[in-house]
């Protein structure tokens, strides 16, 4: 008796845990046809609907669906808890940098790249944005050091050979910065940005 | 007149029912269209809404700038800079939030946050070791031909009166310097000489007069410690000199002066000590500035309970406000580049000496008719009267009764100060 209301349980739990995953899937699923369509606030009433604070996947796409609709402060709170539930994902960290950055708060973006690059030290698109926020701040030596990684890993990318390139120009290695260019033309012949940079070391 | 209230009252919910609701397109649309009050309110709305980043602190920011509200500014863009601390749009308007509101020590420290190139693109001001150079010369001179005195009736219980001339020739000359020594340190120092004739010991015969000069130095270093807090500590002294007396008075006070929003709080605590007395002094004032700008107006009062009166402006104008009194007030005014100060000293309190300031005001319109030359002039009227004091433990301070042994006397000042910013 006691091993059958014991199995009866386990049923009713596991078709409940079935139901609810079905229930999620038709939720994503309406989302994602009401977003191709720019409906973002149908595609947020979809998943609202089904929202669970504590579900990572609800939080971060409704991370997303937020800032779609540029409600900016919204889509913070959701990448923002995303993260607390999944403190090593980068991907809701690189989430949360687009409304972060869409309403100028530049210092929680530094914040967020500089996170990733504690979970993952190589990430060349951290270190790329990193770079260039530093580039904008006029600290060139902070962005050559960031530049320089992605450079390392990615050695004919036409980014980081640009903005190496620049960013050496800056820092006075003219040779350096030459040589670059040069070589942003090989990737991307008569590319304007490097013939500008040519002609002032010229 | 019910039915036109109920008609009133639905026009004005339906006015309501049209002003905008917060959102981020609306705030933006009010800011690109210049309607500043509407960016304020919308950005008033936002706050409500829980959403607070840096374009809603930039553009409030920018709006209350607009509108000449600079301490709401200053703050707005200190606000923004948490979230953007490299922006140099932010940087650059809370560095003149600050210059407009008057916080020029402010403004100069956050010069440090700037990069060689934004410090290049606005004029900002630069620490100079020479900042500027004060210099105030003036007469005391009293309107009242002699003054009667009742003294104690003689043994015969007959009333006695002395006629004396009031104090006369009373020059006055300070020579003021102000140094900037880096970006957080301001130096004031100065020197100070007082010449008067007071009147000896008080006789139905004969009181003579007697001459007294006196010196004094003072260095006051004002270090911002904070954005905005300043913390000065002070050191005075005097050498007076009477002919017979010579007496050195010492002063050591600690300053502490805090801005919050429009109303700057400042809290002074000190030791004094001459040749008969040391005492401790604490107290306070408050400066407000009504009208969000502080190049308008601003009031200031405070008050003290210590020590005896100090009528020498050398004190009063250095220190800022009267240290000396129980109360005092001080409002100033100004338009472009003429400032109208108007100070009012309440009440002296007692202590052992014979004739004591009752109150004192003062009215100073300055003009800079170029940018870095001021001219200033200072009327001040102080109002004595003498007093006998009887004291419970003889030549002792202590003091057992006073009694009013003449009307009041008035003394007028001139004084005319130069002022140079290097």
């Amino acid at each position: 008796m006691k091993s059958l209301i014991s199995v009866l349980m386990l049923t009713v739990i596991w078709t409940g845990t079935i139901a609810q995953d079905s229930k999620l899937q038709l939720a994503f699923k309406s989302s994602y046809a009401k977003e191709s369509k720019s409906d973002f606030t149908g595609a947020i009433k979809d998943l609202k609907g089904v929202y669970s604070e504590t579900n990572y996947e609800l939080n971060l796409r409704l991370g997303w669906l937020h800032y779609s609709a540029g409600l900016f402060t919204e889509s913070m709170a959701y990448y923002k808890k995303a993260i607390d539930l999944m403190p090593a994902s980068v991907e809701a960290k690189f989430g949360y940098v687009y409304p972060a950055a869409a309403v100028g708060n530049w210092d929680q973006v530094k914040k967020q790249y500089e996170n990733i690059l504690r979970i993952d030290a190589k990430n060349s698109q951290a270190h790329y944005r990193l770079g260039l926020i530093f580039y904008g701040r006029e600290e060139f030596d902070k962005a050559l050091q960031h530049f320089q990684v992605g450079f390392n890993l990615y050695p004919f990318d036409y980014d980081f050979n640009l903005m190496m390139a620049w960013t050496s120009l800056k820092m006075g290695k003219m040779r350096e910065a030459k040589v670059l260019f040069n070589k942003v033309l090989l990737l991307s012949p008569d590319d304007e940005s490097a013939i500008e940079g040519l002609g002032l070391i010229k | 007149m019910r039915g036109a209230l109920t008609v009133i009252s639905v026009l004005f919910m339906t006015l309501g029912s049209f002003a905008q609701e917060w959102s981020e397109k609306a705030h933006y649309d009010a800011y690109m269209k210049g309607d500043w009050k509407e960016v304020v309110r919308l950005g008033k709305e936002a706050k409500k809404a829980g959403a607070d980043y840096y374009y809603i602190r930039a553009r409030n920011g920018y709006a209350n700038f607009m509108l000449g509200k600079f301490f709401k500014a200053e703050k707005e863009f200190d606000k923004a800079l948490k979230f953007n601390s490299s922006d140099p749009f932010a940087k650059r308007y809370s560095y003149w939030s600050s210059i407009y509101a008057g916080n020029d020590a402010t403004a100069l420290v956050k010069t440090g946050r700037m990069s060689d190139s934004e410090r290049d693109t606005i004029e900002i001001i630069k620490p100079k070791w020479m900042n500027s150079v004060s210099v105030v010369g003036g007469y005391r001179a009293s309107t009242t031909p002699t003054i009667v005195i009742n003294l104690p009736p003689d043994p015969g219980g007959n009333p006695v009166t002395s006629e004396l001339d009031p104090p006369g020739s009373m020059p006055y000359l300070s020579v003021y310097l102000n140094h900037q020594l880096g970006r957080r340190v301001t130096l004031n120092h100065a020197v100070n000489y007082l010449s008067l004739q007071r009147p000896g010991v008080i006789t139905p015969m004969f009181t003579d007069t007697i001459n007294v000069w006196q010196v004094g130095y003072l260095a006051s270093l004002s270090m911002q410690v904070a954005k905005h807090t300043t913390v000065t500590p002070s050191f005075i002294m005097q050498y007076w000199d009477d002919e017979t007396n010579k007496v050195y008075d010492l002063s050591a006070t600690l300053a502490l002066r805090q801005q919050i929003g429009n109303v700057h709080a400042t809290l002074i605590g000190g030791y004094f000590q001459d040749t008969d007395t040391n005492k401790y002094m604490l107290g306070g004032s408050l400066t407000w500035y009504p009208l969000q700008n502080q190049k308008l107006f601003s009031v200031t009062s405070g008050g003290y309970n210590f020590m005896g009166d100090s009528p020498n402006p050398f004190f009063r104008q250095t220190i800022g406000g009267n240290p000396f009194k129980r109360f005092w007030l001080k409002s100033s005014f100004t338009w472009n580049n003429r400032v109208i100060s108007f100070e009012d000293v309440g009440l002296d309190f007692a202590n052992n000496s014979s004739d004591r300031l009752q109150w004192l005001w003062s009215l100073t319109p300055s003009y800079y008719p170029i940018d870095r030359f001021g001219i200033s002039l200072t009327y001040s009227v102080e109002s004595r009267r003498f007093y006998h004091v009887i004291q419970d433990i003889p030549e002792t301070p202590v003091v057992e009764e006073e009694v009013e042994i003449s009307e009041l006397f008035n003394i007028h000042s001139f004084y005319l100060g130069l002022n140079y910013n290097f």
